[in-house]
């Protein structure tokens, strides 16, 4: 069960890790695996990348847990820097050459009712998966977690155009897909 | 696109990917967990090499006071008597003649004038056992005109004076005449002492000879924050210029076999390959020319021992890189671990790219030749060889310098 916000149970553990108390390290880790691997999944092409932004990510939380400020949410804290971690996951792809072509995404943008009906996780996270990198990484953090264009383009070193550019695409191709995605549904339920 | 399109997306993606439900997966901790234990450790290392390093810098220090058997000189101090010498020399010059390092305390003994001393009031009970018996002996007394000359030469002056040797045998103490020496000759005295042998060599105890040194040492070069250090080797020649008493600059070349290893996240190559499958870990061995230009400055000084602080910064010039990527499960290659070799020659250079600390003790063996220990480190100021990885070395060189 996530920590959702700083009582003294929580005071407890933080303090812990402070210490350097593994126990306590464990009980906040298993508190917020859920939602920081839901983050990290969100953010990266694969499973086995997540696990490392995951614990990345945990790694930065244990070694900085003494600068945690007590009248913000916990959970808030921990979610900036998964965050961040794998936004400097994400950067450093770009810098070690993973070059991926996003012409081949880019397709006709197609907008209709369907768009709306509900989807599961699994079959959103799929399709966030299909985004190239560049696209996914502004898309999470507009769309998702609430950054503007302005700390888009400072985290992620682009330009505001182009911040907002990819947006415009990410959701285009996401709309497409969640199309198709209902189509192939509508055929199976007719199917059934 | 229409707004309402666009928040409509938005919001299906916010709600569907907020509510992720995951089982914990007790491998996913044990993997941090292995890495916070091996963070601790390395903690608990720099605090081992930390209490290292002052270790041997004590040691460097008591090697300084054990190898020097004369008294140390320290700067200021030396230069006032030594001036102060010069002064009364001059001063008494035309006076009177005097013979240098004869001991001027030793007098034939018919000049000497005795004057009695009977301590008996200071008896104590150790003193009253004494046996009968008096036997007088000579004592020079000499009043110290000089309170700093004092201080340099307190053991000639304490060696004036002819203890009495205590017959304990005798019940009562022996008297001893005391000869009184008049205040101003004992400045002269002094000065003949302290007076160097010609005009020439006042400069050259002012300022260090140049110093052509030979060393040789090894180090363990590391990429930072990788945790894992390699043992290089180092040869090279260095130059070493006296600008003024106790500062000199240093100028050499230093050929230096790299070898380190590290996760390839620590590499950010300018050219990076087109890769579809990162390495796991690099193995770097580069033969590199470390041109060092360092100021030193001379802490400690006697006649045979020198303990000297340097700071400065290197040039490398990168002559051969060869790197082995290591690629778990095979990567792009298939199969089992596979790995791949990367060499590149001459195409990096780092000037002054690398800052240079080094504490070094020389004894000299001969008045051309000394040897030395010269601890050093050198930090690393930009990315350096085709990774621009931050590397930095930590080792001792042994020195062999002959003065020019």
């Amino acid at each position: 069960m996530a920590i959702t916000e700083v009582d003294e149970k929580s005071i407890h553990i933080i303090k812990g890790c402070i210490d350097g108390d593994r126990r306590a390290q464990k009980d906040l880790y298993t508190a917020y695996y859920a939602m920081a691997l839901g983050i990290c999944l969100r953010y990266s092409n694969n499973r086995e990348d997540a696990i490392g932004i995951l614990n990345e990510g945990f790694f930065k939380v244990f070694k900085n847990i003494g600068k945690y400020d007590y009248q913000k949410p916990f959970s808030v804290w921990i979610k900036k820097i998964m965050t961040n971690t794998a936004i400097d996951f994400y950067r450093a792809k770009i810098r070690q050459g993973i070059h991926v072509d996003v012409a081949m995404y880019e397709q006709t943008i197609v907008y209709d009712d369907t768009v709306s009906q509900k989807l599961n996780y699994e079959d959103l996270l799929a399709m966030v998966h299909q985004l190239p990198p560049a696209y996914r990484a502004v898309f999470n953090l507009y769309a998702i977690d609430g950054y503007g264009h302005e700390e888009i383009s400072d985290m992620l070193g682009i330009a505001i155009g182009t911040s907002k550019s990819n947006l415009h695409k990410a959701r285009g191709r996401l709309a497409e897909m969640v199309k198709i995605q209902r189509a192939m549904c509508g055929k199976t339920e007719e199917k059934t | 696109m229409m707004e309402k399109d666009k928040n409509k997306i938005d919001e299906i993606f916010k709600e569907g990917l907020s509510d992720a439900k995951f089982e914990f997966n007790e491998s996913h901790w044990q993997d941090i967990e292995f890495r916070l234990n091996r963070a601790s450790r390395s903690k608990k290392k720099k605090i081992v090499l930390l209490a290292t390093l002052v270790t041997a810098m004590a040691a460097v220090l008591v090697l300084f006071f054990i190898w020097n058997s004369e008294e140390v000189l320290w700067d200021k101090p030396s230069d006032k008597i030594s001036e102060s010498a010069n002064a009364h020399n001059r001063e008494t010059a035309d006076k009177e003649p005097l013979r240098p390092f004869e001991s001027p305390f030793i007098r034939p003994q018919q000049e000497q004038q005795w004057i009695s001393l009977k301590p008996k009031e200071l008896r104590t009970s150790k003193l009253e056992r004494i046996a009968e018996g008096t036997s007088e002996q000579p004592v020079q007394v000499v009043e110290i005109a000089d309170a700093r000359q004092t201080m340099a030469r307190g053991t000639s002056l304490s060696a004036a004076f002819s203890i009495p040797t205590m017959e304990y045998k005798v019940k009562t103490l022996p008297s001893f005449k005391l000869k009184a020496d008049p205040v101003e000759a004992i400045g002269d005295r002094l000065a003949a002492i302290y007076q160097p042998q010609g005009g020439e060599e006042i400069v050259s105890s002012q300022k260090d000879r140049s110093v052509v040194s030979f060393l040789a040492g090894p180090d363990l070069t590391s990429v930072r924050g990788a945790g894992k250090s390699s043992l290089s080797e180092n040869i090279g020649l260095a130059y070493s210029y006296s600008v003024t008493r106790g500062l000199s600059v240093s100028v050499g070349a230093t050929y230096a076999k790299k070898n380190y290893k590290s996760a390839y996240k620590f590499y950010v190559p300018s050219n990076p390959p087109e890769l579809t499958q990162l390495p796991s870990n690099v193995s770097a061995v580069c033969d590199v020319i470390d041109v060092p230009l360092t100021a030193s400055y001379t802490v400690l000084k006697s006649k045979k021992v020198k303990f000297n602080v340097s700071a400065g910064l290197s040039s490398y010039f990168m002559l051969k890189e060869k790197y082995t990527f290591d690629y778990e499960g095979g990567g792009g290659y298939g199969g089992n671990n596979k790995t791949a070799v990367y060499e590149v020659s001459g195409e990096n250079q780092h000037i002054f790219g690398v800052a240079d600390f080094s504490i070094s003790i020389e004894k000299k063996i001969n008045d051309k030749i000394n040897v030395g220990v010269k601890p050093f480190v050198k930090l690393p100021l930009t990315g350096i060889g085709y990774g621009n990885v931050d590397l930095e070395s930590k080792g001792v060189a042994f020195t062999l310098g002959v003065s020019l």
